[in-house]
C-alpha cells in the first residue's frame, strides 16, 4: 500500500462512472514500476432489462506506471485504451439508457461498437514534513456507431479533476480536503438512410415523447458535477493502526437536448445531490491485518421538463455498507486474504408525469477468499472465489441475483519482468427468471 | 486542539469560496401532472339562425378528446355538463388540441347532424384555466382531396415515384372534373398565392361536362400510372402499389423521362419552364383543387375557386404555411419517408376544413377505397 495523497477512483476501468467515490486517498498497489496489460471481457447478459445489451465484449490494453520519483513525491499514470461491444441492443442509443432519467431511443436492435482511450494522472507532493498537496486528472474521450438500419454515433467527452490537500496536525493525525469538479458531453445523432429515424426522448423509465422523424436527428447532453470532502485521518506512531474518517458532499446536473446548439430544443434537465461518510480501522502487523470499514451514501434526485421546467421526478437513495476484512499468513508459503461486507439499499422513486412510484428495499453481502502460494521464489500461484448477493436498481425486474465468480492465476519472474497470467469466471443467476449470465475475463500484465 | 483549529481556518474560506462557485438550479415548485382546463363548448350558430331561434345551443354529455402533443398516451376524454363545460384535470404542461366530432341529435330541423370543433393551445404556468372550445355543424359538400399517399413504399433505392392524390365526390350531386386544376403550393402569405406546381385537367372549367365524378365515386390521380410493385428490375418494390387502373396521370410534356401510361389519361402541366412531374413532399406540403376559372398562376390561385386544400407535415410542431382560412391545421403528423404510410380522411369526405382533425395516419395506401371500407 503506498500512500499518494489523491483520490484514486477505481475510474480507469470505466470512462462514464462519475459515482465512485474519490474520497480514498490510499493508492492500493502492490509494485512500483510499470505494468502492461492485455485484456478481454466477454459477458451473455441472458438477465437484463429491456434497453441494455444482451451480450457485451470489452477488449483493450492498460498501461499505469507507477513512481516514488523521491521522498516526497509520488506519480500514477495510466492509459487505457479498450474496444466495446454491446450486442443485440434493443432501441436504446445510448451506451446505458438506464444511468440517465432522460434517455433517447429509437426502433431498431443492434450492434454497438465503442473505442477511445482514458488517460488518469495522479500526483502527490509533500511539502515540508507536514503538508502533502495532490493532484488528480481524469481524461477521456470515446465514439460509438451502431451500424443497423438506423445508423447512430456517438461522441462521449469527460474530464475529471480533483485536487486535495492534507495538513499533519498533529504527530499522528491528519486533516485534509478535497476538491473535484467534472464535466461530461456526449453527443448523439441518430441517421436513417433511406427513411427516418424515429427517435423517442424517455423522461424517466415509462414516459416518452416521440421526436419529429427525420433523416438525422442529433440529441446532446452535458454533465457538470462538483464535489467538496473532509477527511481525518489517524495513525498511530508505534502501534501500526490506522483510522480514517470522511465525508463528501456533491452536486451533478445534467441536461439533455435534441438539436444541435444552433437549433436547440430543451428536453430536461435532472439534478444529484449526494453525500457520504465513510470510517475506515485498519490493524496490521507484518503479514497480517484486519480493517473494518462502514459507508452511507445517500443520493436525492430531481428532475424538471425542458420546455415548461416543472417537476416530473423525484428520487431518494440510501445505501449502508459495513464489512471486515483480514490478511493473514497461514504459512511461509501461504498468505490468505479473506473479506466479508454487508449492506442495505433503498430506493424511492416518483414520476409526476404519470404518477408512478416505484420503491425497492433490499439486501446486499458479499464473500471473499483469495489465497497466494509462494512454491518457488519466482513463481506464485493465486486464486480465489467470491459470492455475493447483488442488489438491482429498481429498473430491473428482479430485486436481486447471486453472482460466483473465480479467479485463477500465476506471476512468474522472467529477467527483469513479472508474467502475470490470469483467468476469472463467473456466473451470475437469477432463479426467479430461470436464467444464467456467464462471464469470462482472461488478461495478461507484464510488470517491470 | 485550538493549534489545530487555527492551522485549519486558512481553510475555511477557500472551502466556501469554492461552494459559493456551485451555481446549481433551482429545483421547480411547479409539479408536472397538476394542471387544469375548463373549455365551453360553444356552438356557432351565426349560420343556422333558422333553426336555432329561440332555442338554446349549449351541447350537453358530448365527448371532448383532449390529445397532448408531447407526450406519447396522455389523452383523455371528458364529457361536457349540463351547461356545456367539460372539466380536465392532473394535465401535464404542453400543447394541447382539444376536439370534438360527433353526430349530435338536434331537437330541430338539423336532426342529427355532424358536429366539429378544435381548439389548440398550451397549458403552461399562467395560461389560462378557463378557454372556449368552439364547435360547427360540418358538412360542406363538394369534391374532397379525400386521401394523399406521399411518404413513398419501404425502400433502399429512394423510390418515392407511386405518389397519388385520390378525390371523392362528397356532394349528392355528379360533379365534372374537366379544366380543374391541381396545385402544389409554397408557404402563402395571402390566400394561395404561392403555386409550385400547377396541372390541369382536360375541358372546359364550370361548363365542360367531359368528366364527370358521380356522388360517392373516388377518383386517383397517379404520378405514374403504372404498376409499381415490379417497376424496377432487380429492385421489386413489394411494398408498392400497382397504379394501372389509376383514373388520371399527372403527364408533363415538358419532361421527356416522365412515364405516360397510354391507357390513362392525362393531367397536364401548364406551368412554363416547370420540367418535372408532380411529385410532392415526402414530409411536409400544400396540395390544392380549384375549379379552374383562374388558371393564371403567378399571381395565385383566387380563393373564391378553390375547392379544396390540404397541409400537410409530419412535424408535430410544424409551422403553418397557409392561412387557417384555407386549412386550419395539417395532416401528417409522424408520418415516415419511405414506410409505405398514407393520409386519408377519417370518413369519405369528412371534411371540417382542418385536416389535423379530417385526416389519419394509414399504414398503406388505399387507392380508389376508403379504409374500413374495402
Amino acid at each position: 500500500m503506498n500512500t499518494i495523497g489523491v483520490s484514486i477512483p477505481n475510474s480507469w476501468y470505466s470512462l462514464w462512472d462519475f459515482t465512485h467515490n474519490p474520497l480514498n486517498f490510499m493508492y492500493y498497489n502492490d509494485f512500483e514500476g510499470t505494468r502492461t496489460s492485455l485484456y478481454g471481457n466477454y459477458k451473455t447478459l441472458n438477465i437484463h432489462r429491456p434497453y441494455d445489451a444482451e451480450s457485451l465484449l470489452m477488449v483493450g490494453a492498460l498501461f499505469e506506471t507507477f513512481y516514488q520519483l523521491d521522498e516526497k513525491t509520488r506519480l500514477f499514470a495510466a492509459i487505457d485504451f479498450k474496444n466495446t461491444y454491446q450486442y443485440n441492443q434493443f432501441r436504446s442509443i445510448e451506451k446505458d439508457f438506464y444511468t440517465s432519467y432522460i434517455a433517447f431511443t429509437d426502433t431498431t436492435m443492434g450492434d454497438f461498437q465503442y473505442n477511445g482511450p482514458l488517460i488518469d494522472f495522479y500526483f502527490s507532493k509533500d511539502f515540508g514534513s507536514r503538508v502533502t498537496w495532490g493532484l488528480g486528472i481524469n481524461y477521456g474521450v470515446e465514439r460509438g456507431i451502431k451500424d443497423v438500419f438506423t445508423q447512430t454515433a456517438s461522441r462521449e467527452l469527460n474530464s475529471d479533476l480533483t485536487t486535495s490537500l492534507r495538513f499533519q496536525t498533529l504527530s499522528n493525525l491528519y486533516v485534509g480536503g478535497w476538491v473535484r469538479r467534472y464535466h461530461g458531453r456526449t453527443s448523439l445523432e441518430a441517421v436513417k438512410e433511406f427513411q427516418d429515424a424515429q427517435v423517442q426522448t424517455w423522461l424517466g423509465y415509462t414516459v416518452r415523447k416521440i421526436e419529429s422523424p427525420g433523416t438525422s436527428i442529433e440529441m446532446e447532453k452535458n454533465k457538470d458535477g462538483y464535489q467538496v470532502g473532509f477527511t481525518l485521518t489517524y495513525q498511530h506512531e508505534t502501534i501500526p493502526f490506522l483510522a480514517y474518517l470522511g465525508f463528501s458532499k456533491g452536486t451533478e446536473e445534467n441536461d439533455a437536448r435534441k438539436g444541435t446548439k444552433s437549433v436547440a430544443s430543451d428536453r430536461g434537465y435532472w439534478q444529484r445531490n449526494s453525500s457520504e461518510g465513510e470510517i475506515w480501522l485498519n490493524y496490521g502487523l507484518g503479514k497480517s491485518s484486519w480493517s473494518l470499514f462502514g459507508i452511507i451514501k445517500s443520493n436525492e434526485d430531481w428532475g424538471k421538463t425542458g420546455v415548461y421546467e416543472a417537476l416530473f421526478l423525484e428520487t431518494e437513495e440510501n445505501h449502508f455498507l459495513g464489512g471486515i476484512a483480514l490478511t493473514s499468513r497461514l504459512s511461509r508459503n501461504i498468505d490468505v486474504k479473506s473479506s466479508a461486507r454487508f449492506g442495505k439499499i433503498s430506493y424511492d422513486y416518483v414520476n409526476y408525469i404519470m404518477t408512478e412510484k416505484r420503491s425497492r428495499k433490499e439486501d446486499e453481502w458479499r464473500i471473499t477468499l483469495d489465497i497466494e502460494v509462494h512454491p518457488y521464489p519466482v513463481t506464485s500461484y493465486i486464486g480465489g472465489i467470491n459470492i455475493e448477493k447483488v442488489p438491482l436498481h429498481y429498473t430491473w425486474e428482479i430485486p436481486s441475483l447471486y453472482r460466483y465468480l473465480a479467479h485463477a492465476g500465476f506471476e512468474y519472474q522472467w529477467g527483469f519482468n513479472r508474467l502475470c497470467p490470469s483467468l476469472v469466471w463467473g456466473i451470475e443467476k437469477a432463479e426467479e427468471l430461470g436464467k444464467d449470465n456467464t462471464l469470462w475475463q482472461i488478461q495478461l500484465s507484464v510488470k517491470r | 486542539m485550538v493549534k489545530v483549529c487555527k492551522k485549519l481556518l486558512p481553510l475555511i474560506p477557500f472551502m466556501i469560496f469554492l461552494i459559493s462557485c456551485m451555481e446549481v438550479d433551482e429545483k421547480p415548485s411547479i409539479y408536472e401532472g397538476t394542471q387544469e382546463k375548463h373549455l365551453f363548448v360553444y356552438l356557432d350558430t351565426t349560420s343556422l339562425g333558422k333553426f336555432f331561434a329561440g332555442q338554446s345551443a349549449i351541447l350537453s354529455g358530448i365527448p371532448v378528446d383532449l390529445i397532448n402533443f408531447d407526450y406519447v398516451g396522455f389523452n383523455q376524454t371528458k364529457y361536457t355538463n349540463d351547461s356545456g363545460w367539460v372539466f380536465f384535470d392532473s394535465l401535464l404542461n404542453g400543447y394541447y388540441i382539444a376536439s370534438v366530432g360527433i353526430d349530435y341529435p338536434f331537437n330541430n330541423d338539423l336532426d342529427t347532424t355532424r358536429v366539429t370543433g378544435q381548439r389548440e393551445f398550451y397549458i403552461y404556468q399562467d395560461t389560462p384555466i378557463k378557454d372556449t372550445l368552439t364547435v360547427r355543424v360540418s358538412g360542406n359538400p363538394g369534391l374532397k382531396i379525400n386521401e394523399i399517399y406521399y411518404a413513398g413504399p419501404p425502400n433502399n433505392i429512394f423510390y418515392f415515384y407511386d405518389q397519388y392524390i385520390e378525390l371523392y365526390n362528397a356532394s349528392p350531386d355528379t360533379v365534372y372534373l374537366d379544366g380543374m386544376i391541381v396545385c402544389r403550393m409554397g408557404p402563402c402569405t395571402i390566400g394561395a398565392d404561392n403555386v409550385t406546381y400547377i396541372f390541369q385537367f382536360p375541358g372546359e372549367p364550370i361548363t365542360g361536362r367531359e368528366y364527370p365524378v358521380e356522388p360517392g365515386q373516388f377518383v386517383v390521380l397517379a404520378q405514374d400510372a403504372v404498376n409499381h410493385v415490379i417497376i424496377q428490375g432487380g429492385n421489386t418494390l413489394v411494398n408498392s402499389i400497382d397504379l394501372t387502373h389509376a383514373d388520371w396521370e399527372f403527364v408533363n410534356p415538358q419532361d421527356y423521362a416522365d412515364t405516360d401510361n397510354p391507357n390513362v389519361p392525362n393531367i397536364v402541366d401548364i406551368q412554363e419552364g416547370h420540367r418535372g412531374d408532380f411529385m410532392i413532399s415526402l414530409g411536409s406540403d400544400i396540395i390544392l383543387i380549384a375549379d379552374g376559372t383562374d388558371s393564371y398562376y403567378p399571381d395565385g390561385i383566387d380563393i373564391e375557386t378553390i375547392i379544396d386544400v390540404v397541409e400537410y407535415s409530419s412535424i408535430s410542431t410544424h409551422i403553418k404555411d397557409i392561412t387557417e382560412e384555407l386549412d386550419a391545421g395539417w395532416a401528417g403528423v409522424g408520418v415516415i419517408r419511405y414506410s409505405g404510410q398514407s393520409i386519408e380522411r377519417i370518413e369519405p369526405g369528412f371534411d371540417t376544413d382542418n385536416s389535423t382533425i379530417d385526416f389519419v395516419k394509414l399504414d398503406a395506401p388505399t387507392p380508389g377505397y376508403h379504409h374500413g371500407h374495402e
